[in-house]
């Protein structure tokens, strides 16, 4: 699967998706009960957060902000974009995009733009917040903030890429859901649980096997520079970000390739018989 | 020129179109007959390049389904038998993402939407969202979708199921004014005598093979050597039978309905009014006498067995 990234992103006309994402979760018009209702909560939280912080005089951490942030990426991006692909499997809109002559890759660019727009959203809401609690708390490390705050978007962007390739491999959008977020609950917490009752008191082994979980990393950004699990940001924050895009290349990269169709075809059909 | 050759899809051991060849011409409009699970849509699929096929192939104008798919995407426009539309977009936006998909030049899609819009007559629907459109509109704008690039062939998977009378008329006409530009159109039907009414060419397909091509009436005279002659007299009686049986070129008679009678006659229409002109000249009072055609459904009734893969 090639990847021009002019036919991809400049002259991909996939493009519209971002309109209709845009038009989907982003506007009240043409927009159904349940996307007014969390475009609304997404007000409510900013605004309380804010006035939150304002309330308390300072007392509020930036960096506890970024980890709600992180938290909120979790459920508000698979949401966005479990449908991208499954949905229209689903719908059956499907067929007539794969014989227009299209490219995979403009496919998957033109959804996964579009969900990229919600963490710009997302991430841009929570900045505002976030703004706020660094100049009233008195003890904000802007270079660690910025940090924790790559940590959590480039996470997001990886969230975004899990969910894209799990709807391309999936011909339910409510299943696609069901996996990501699924996925998202075992790797982010139950299993860092049991890793961390497997091996409690040997804290090295627990450092690694959470090494990957974002709010792990973000928590030791948080750390004084110079302890000795802690080399900074090489250690923790840019492998991080490093890591969490090249998988997302990888998974975008998966998800091109899994656009399949024929298989479509076996469900309409009987059973298997010798033909007579 | 479309040529499918031989073209064959295999599931695991069912075997769901079997070596379907056929060639079409530009102005063609063929309908493609079979029960549910005969084929038909697989056959169409693969020629949409939606499905690969397990042998054979097809070749719209040089290009091969196998070899240049992209191509072959670019010159044809497909209407699956069942379709989703995207519903937050406006009818004109839908139609200038297709537009843009198959690279119609963007200072042109403007006036290319319009004419669409036009030629299925939607165009007052062209500010309107995708969801608030009828069926009946949905499915025009489906088809006006598979023509903003001005394809070759269409590929029309069950087009007019779900339409009202008015809309399926409509429809027709709109297929037939397609064939008078000189598009290929394959048009998948079960409505029978509509598919009569505006094919030029029909194939039936039973269990994934092409029983019969051609022109509905090269079909029907190929099934039916003989005429089928319904023959109605004033009091009628065994008497006509009797007279009738002894005429040459006569080679069946039955008692119809409603005191008719029906032969099945071998013979060119002179005969036919040799056949006539005998019955008046006999004293029987003929007050009907007439060649009933057989229609498409009476083919394909004959032609198949009911029989799925």
């Amino acid at each position: 699967m090639k990847w021009n990234l002019e036919e991809a992103v400049w002259n991909n006309p996939m493009m519209i998706e971002v309109t209709r994402f845009r038009r989907r979760y982003l506007t009240l018009e043409k927009s159904n009960a349940a996307n007014v209702l969390g475009l609304g909560m997404l007000v409510v939280v900013v605004v309380g957060a804010i006035l939150l912080v304002l309330s308390t005089g300072g007392t509020v951490s930036p960096i506890s902000l970024i980890y709600l942030q992180t938290a909120l990426f979790c459920f508000t991006i698979p949401n966005a974009a479990h449908a991208a692909i499954a949905g229209e499997r689903e719908k059956r809109s499907w067929d007539m995009l794969l014989v227009a002559p299209v490219s995979h890759a403009q496919i998957v660019a033109g959804k996964y733009l579009a969900v990229l727009v919600s963490i710009a959203v997302l991430a841009s809401a929570c900045g505002v917040c976030i703004l706020f609690a660094g100049f009233t708390f008195p003890y904000t490390d802007w270079p660690k903030l910025l940090l924790a705050e790559i940590i959590s978007i480039t996470f997001a962007v990886l969230v975004a890429s899990f969910t894209l390739f799990i709807s391309a491999r999936n011909r339910r959008a409510f299943t696609a859901l069901g996996i990501v977020l699924g996925t998202l609950l075992l790797c982010i917490a139950i299993l860092p649980a049991f890793w961390a009752l497997l091996t409690s008191g040997m804290e090295a082994f627990t450092e690694i096997g959470f090494y990957l979980n974002p709010f792990f990393a973000i928590s030791q950004v948080d750390r004084p520079y110079g302890s000795l699990r802690n080399g900074g940001p090489w250690v923790y924050g840019l492998p991080h970000a490093f890591l969490y895009l090249l998988l997302s290349v990888v998974l975008l990269q998966w998800a091109s390739m899994t656009l399949t169709f024929a298989d479509n075809e076996k469900r309409f059909l009987p059973q298997p018989q010798k033909d007579a | 020129m479309l040529e499918v050759r031989n073209l064959r899809k295999e599931y695991g051991g069912l075997i769901a179109v079997k070596g379907v060849s056929f060639t079409l011409r530009p102005g063609d409009i063929f309908g493609f007959i079979g029960s549910n699970g005969a084929g038909k849509t697989t056959t169409i699929r693969m020629i949409a390049t939606l499905l690969e096929p397990t042998s054979g192939t097809a070749i719209l104008d040089g290009a091969d389904i196998i070899r240049n798919p992209m191509e072959i995407r670019r010159m044809i426009g497909y209407m699956p038998d069942f379709f989703g539309l995207y519903e937050d977009i406006k009818v004109w936006e839908y139609l200038d993402l297709f537009a843009a998909l198959y690279r119609v030049p963007a200072n042109r899609r403007g006036h290319v939407v319009d004419n669409v819009l036009e030629l299925t007559d939607l165009t007052v629907k062209k500010d309107a969202y995708v969801q608030s459109l009828s069926r009946g509109m949905q499915q025009r704008l489906c088809l006006a979708k598979c023509l903003v690039h001005d394809p070759k062939l269409l590929l029309l998977d069950e087009p007019a199921s779900g339409l009202d009378p008015r809309a399926r008329a409509e429809l027709k006409e709109l297929i037939l004014e397609l064939g008078r530009m000189g598009k290929i159109v394959i048009v998948s039907s079960h409505i029978l005598p509509e598919l009569s009414d505006f094919c030029n060419t029909v194939g039936i397909i039973e269990r994934g093979e092409l029983l019969a091509f051609g022109p509905v009436n090269q079909i029907v005279r190929d099934l039916r050597q003989a005429r089928q002659l319904v023959v109605k007299t004033l009091n009628p009686d065994r008497s006509v039978e009797a007279f009738l049986s002894t005429r040459q070129g006569v080679q069946a008679i039955a008692p119809g309905t409603d005191g008719d009678v029906r032969i099945e006659f071998n013979g060119e229409l002179e005969d036919q009014a040799e056949l006539l002109a005998a019955l008046v000249h006999e004293g029987y009072r003929v007050v009907g006498f007439r060649e009933e055609q057989a229609n498409l459904q009476d083919v394909f009734l004959e032609l198949t067995t009911g029989a799925v893969n």
